[in-house]
């Protein structure tokens, strides 16, 4: 079985939920819908104050083609569109916000029953774009959108995402063992609208009870591939390499390679949405890490906060110091308890002090590790040090913007270099300018 | 003897034939602007406009329309001359400076999450907005300090960056790298300035930070040449630094202790030989500091006078003057 | 195959061997003023193989149907540098022509090359070694080349420390001394080279 290039090893740390069954988590009096879960557009909220909404009924419109609509995660009243922390900015987004009313009643309507391989592509595509699907592996892009590529990129390829390499996390492990069902037909149905005639689903080493499950679920023209455990397998771009061997280029997209990739728990979602009319508003979690009493897969409300979340999983540990949404690796930190889980949030790991590194940078000792471990293939050495002095005109020729920012360079980096924190200051100074030049033209 | 001449006098003809030829079919035909305004610039070569040299900066001038007037070493004059040149406006404000309008230090302004990462505070901002509990604070992790050309701003141990005045040359490379905005330039003989930026309500700004304006508006209020201006965005008043008289009345009136002065302005003296008694400078004077019979000499009550400078500039007869000068 | 040796050991030994910079310790004024930035020093070294092989063409030709015929053997310097200052000059006026950034970038190092010791120091060696007019070219190309190579890679490497963390003592100057004697360390090793 091909690799790809470089990758680290970390500790796996999926035993605090492996065994763990999905549960759901039950209604909390107020959720709170981000407008903004997905990249792209913003949407256009649809509703106001003093509206009764039900469940999964459309609360914000999508503006343009790369852009998605979110729904109600239950029935109840809108508070109104108010501001609240977005999970991935860290800053104040619109959010509808909703006062449950306990019934959790449908919209009119939903669920149906329908067999959606008697529609056509374009008519599927249309209902998953209508029911608000993203990826959920955490990068939240639009679906209906990766799934009409352009004429001259035709797909030929489809893999469905169930490596999951991101540590702590087991989300999709738990729904690939107790509802492969739902995701052998969703990827079906992508092969329909397709128009394929074979998928791999893509399985790490360290989840054979799955692989097994998969195996016997799946019909002939879907085939179950089990990977090496290496982090971050599970990346778009190196799952390509691995299964396809295709390299996308610099700066290239799968399609370019004529190849797509959804994540498992997108493909559930997506059979949700085209068999039953089910919007995306709800997803499985993991929550998880040594600093909350009980950890769990929970199947959560989109909107749900974290406090209650928190509160459901038995509460922190004394010294809990760190909450992240997503896993060690590419989450992001939250500083505040009122913020609510989204369509992308794949886990909520909870650190305790001690396993929290504090420790300050000092200069790189060109070891070159992370030239080893990037997957890439990038210098990220060179780049941490002219991230250091700002110089992102330099590291453009660098491949600054090939980085997919999945850690695996700070993670081996023995002077403790935050070298992704680098790369995406150098972004950041590298979009404003050249912003700065659409304005001035 | 002769063969040296002839020898070094046609090795040099054939050189100077080749040379000759050279500069017709390699000619480079300079715009002759350049050389205009070369002759206006100072010459002093002193790199404080940012260009390497004055011929470096008149090539910009007259390349670039968007070059800014950056020579601070012309006078009011020269640059009009210059603009009258290039065919443009340019801005000439004299000597500027830049302005920390921040008095968030470790102290007063707290945070709401330790952060780790790299000691730049553009990469601080990507993270969640900044880990200052005030959003629009200074974060203090020195990138003014590390970007200006001129080593003139230093951050200091209460975690704000202090501008050294004596270098720097309002350049403005700090006021662009604040990812916060903090920063502005205010003209060289600048001595008051109000230090917030926040535009959070005074409730959410008192749970950020000890020191940051509450938006009282006294100083707004009790300013006798209506130099401070109140901003549409809900911000902190701004002091209109061409109009300021730098007599300090907002300072002392501030309750936050916002308002900061670089130094208190000297009082005045009236020279008696030049006095006329004319009285413009009682009519003039709002803080009643003078008094005098018409035309007789007058005099300035020194607890009264704050120094602001208004009747050194209305008198006609130059009889005004700092104290401590002749 | 003799001749041809000849003529191989005669660049690498000027090139590697004796390099002007390295060794020689010529031109040191445009080695440490030209390399702060790779484009310049490779820009800056094609101009100086110009300069120098063309120079030592002409002053060898001038030096012995000239100045030996008439006995003005001691005109040498004087003529030597009025010839490579009219090179320079050419040299000067075609980049400005061609390459305005190059131009720019050298700055006032271009006119320099004329008061450039290795320049002078290569037409002068090629009288002193007593070489004919194929072998002057020869040796003043590779004693170009190699001044090149030196420039260039001396620059990859301060540009490389413009990115290390350099203690603030030897910020600048001093570190690029120093790396410059450490980098003529390494030349030495060539010694030994061609016997």
């Amino acid at each position: 079985m091909l690799s790809f290039r470089g990758g680290i090893h970390p500790p796996g740390m999926k035993h605090l939920v492996r065994d763990r069954a999905i549960v759901d988590m039950p209604l909390v009096p107020l959720y709170r819908v981000l407008v903004q879960q997905h990249i792209g557009a913003p949407a256009k909220p649809l509703v106001k104050a003093g509206d009764t909404v039900k469940r999964g009924q459309m609360l914000s419109e999508p503006l343009g083609f790369v852009s998605a609509s979110v729904h109600a995660p239950t029935s109840g009243k809108v508070r109104g569109v108010e501001n609240c922390i977005n999970p991935v900015t860290g800053l104040g987004s619109p959010c509808v916000v909703i006062e449950a009313d306990g019934e959790d009643a449908w919209a009119e309507g939903i669920p149906f029953d329908v067999d959606p391989f008697s529609m056509d592509g374009s008519e599927l595509i249309s209902r998953i774009r209508s029911s608000g699907i993203v990826g959920m592996g955490g990068a939240t892009f639009p679906s209906h959108v990766k799934l009409s590529p352009p004429r001259d990129k035709p797909i030929d390829a489809f893999i469905v995402n169930g490596v999951e390499c991101e540590p702590y996390l087991g989300a999709d492990h738990r729904l690939m063992l107790e509802e492969p069902q739902r995701i052998v037909l969703g990827a079906r149905l992508v092969m329909h609208i397709l128009g394929l005639s074979v998928a791999v689903v893509a399985i790490e080493a360290n989840k054979l009870d799955a692989v097994e499950v998969m195996r016997k679920n799946a019909p002939g023209s879907i085939r179950v591939e089990v990977l090496d455990v290496k982090y971050p397998q599970g990346a778009e771009k190196q799952l390509i390499k691995a299964i396809l061997d295709r390299e996308v280029p610099p700066g290239g997209l799968p399609m370019d390679v004529g190849a797509l990739v959804h994540n498992a728990g997108t493909c559930a979602a997506i059979w949700d949405a085209c068999s039953r009319g089910i919007p995306l508003i709800e997803r499985v979690t993991s929550v998880t890490g040594s600093g909350i009493r009980e950890p769990k897969n929970i199947r959560v409300r989109v909107g749900t906060p974290l406090r209650d979340v928190i509160d459901f999983c038995g509460g922190l540990q004394e010294d809990a110091s760190k909450v992240i949404f997503g896993g060690p690796m590419m989450g992001i930190a939250q500083y505040s308890m009122d913020v609510p889980v989204t369509k992308g949030t794949s886990g909520i790991l909870v650190l305790r002090s001690r396993e929290v590194d504090r420790s300050s940078y000092t200069s790189c000792i060109s070891c070159g590790r992370c030239v080893d471990a990037c997957p890439m293939g990038l210098l990220p050495n060179v780049l941490s040090r002219l991230g250091e002095r700002s110089m992102w005109e330099d590291a453009l020729e660098y491949n600054l913007m090939d980085c997919i920012e999945c850690g695996s360079c700070a993670y081996v980096c023995p002077a403790y270099r935050p070298i992704v924190h680098f790369i995406k200051h150098m972004k950041a100074l590298a979009r404003e300018a050249s912003a700065k030049k659409r304005q001035a033209v | 003897m002769l063969d040296a001449v002839f020898v070094i006098g046609g090795v040099g003809f054939l050189a100077a034939l080749v040379l000759g030829i050279a500069a017709v079919t390699f000619a480079v035909k300079p715009d002759p602007k350049e050389a205009e305004v070369l002759d206006l610039l100072p010459g002093a070569n002193c790199g404080a406009c940012g260009y390497a040299g004055c011929a470096a900066f008149a090539h910009a001038l007259v390349q670039d329309p968007d070059t800014p007037m950056a020579c601070t070493a012309v006078d009011a004059d020269t640059a009009q001359r210059i603009s009258s040149l290039l065919g443009r406006e340019l801005d000439v404000a004299g000597p500027m400076v830049a302005s920390v309008r921040c008095m968030g230090s470790k102290d007063s302004a707290g945070s709401r999450f330790s952060y780790v990462g790299p000691m730049d505070c553009r990469a601080a901002q990507l993270v969640a907005g900044g880990y200052k509990a005030c959003g629009y604070g200074c974060l203090g992790l020195g990138t003014c300090e590390a970007v200006c050309p001129f080593d003139a701003i230093h951050m200091g141990a209460d975690g704000l960056p202090e501008v050294v005045l004596e270098r720097c040359t309002g350049c403005g490379t700090c006021v662009d790298a604040c990812p916060r905005g903090i920063i502005r330039l205010v003209p060289k003989d600048a001595l008051v300035e109000l230090r917030c930026v926040s535009l959070d309500s005074p409730k959410v700004m008192k749970g950020a930070c000890d020191i940051g304006c509450i938006k009282c508006m006294l100083c707004v209020n009790v300013c006798p040449f209506d130099a401070i201006d109140v901003l549409d965005n809900g911000g902190p008043p701004v002091i209109d630094q061409d109009k300021c008289h730098r007599c300090s009345l907002c300072v002392d009136v501030c309750p936050r202790g916002v308002i900061d002065i670089y130094r208190v302005p000297q009082k005045v003296r009236i020279v008696e030989d030049r006095c006329i008694g004319c009285s413009i400078c009682d009519q003039v004077c709002p803080f009643d500091a003078i008094s005098g019979e018409p035309k007789g000499v007058y005099v300035v009550d020194l607890d009264r006078c704050r120094g602001c400078g208004l009747c050194v500039d209305k008198c006609p007869k130059d009889a005004i003057v700092r104290v401590g000068d002749a | 195959m003799h001749i041809f040796l000849h003529y191989v050991l005669l660049v690498v030994g000027s090139a590697l061997v004796n390099n002007f910079v390295l060794h020689r310790f010529l031109g040191i004024c445009p080695f440490l003023g030209v390399s702060k930035s790779t484009d310049t020093a490779v820009g800056m070294g094609m101009a100086v193989i110009f300069v120098m092989t063309l120079a030592s063409f002409v002053v060898w030709l001038i030096n012995y149907y000239l100045l030996l015929p008439y006995g003005l053997v001691y005109l040498q310097t004087i003529v030597f540098i009025l010839v490579i200052a009219s090179l320079v000059q050419l040299v000067e006026m075609i980049i400005q022509r061609v390459s305005p950034p190059l131009y720019q970038a050298l700055g006032i190092y271009l006119p320099l090359i004329t008061t450039n010791c290795a320049v002078l120091g290569v037409a002068i060696l090629n009288i002193q070694l007593k070489y004919d007019l194929l072998e002057a070219c020869v040796f003043a190309l590779g004693a170009s080349v190699g001044f090149g190579l030196a420039l260039v890679i001396f620059s990859g490497m301060r540009e490389n420390l413009e990115l290390s963390d350099v203690p603030g003592a030897f910020k600048g100057t001093p570190i690029a001394l120093i790396t410059a004697g450490i980098l003529s360390l390494a030349f030495m090793g060539f010694s030994g080279l061609v016997k």
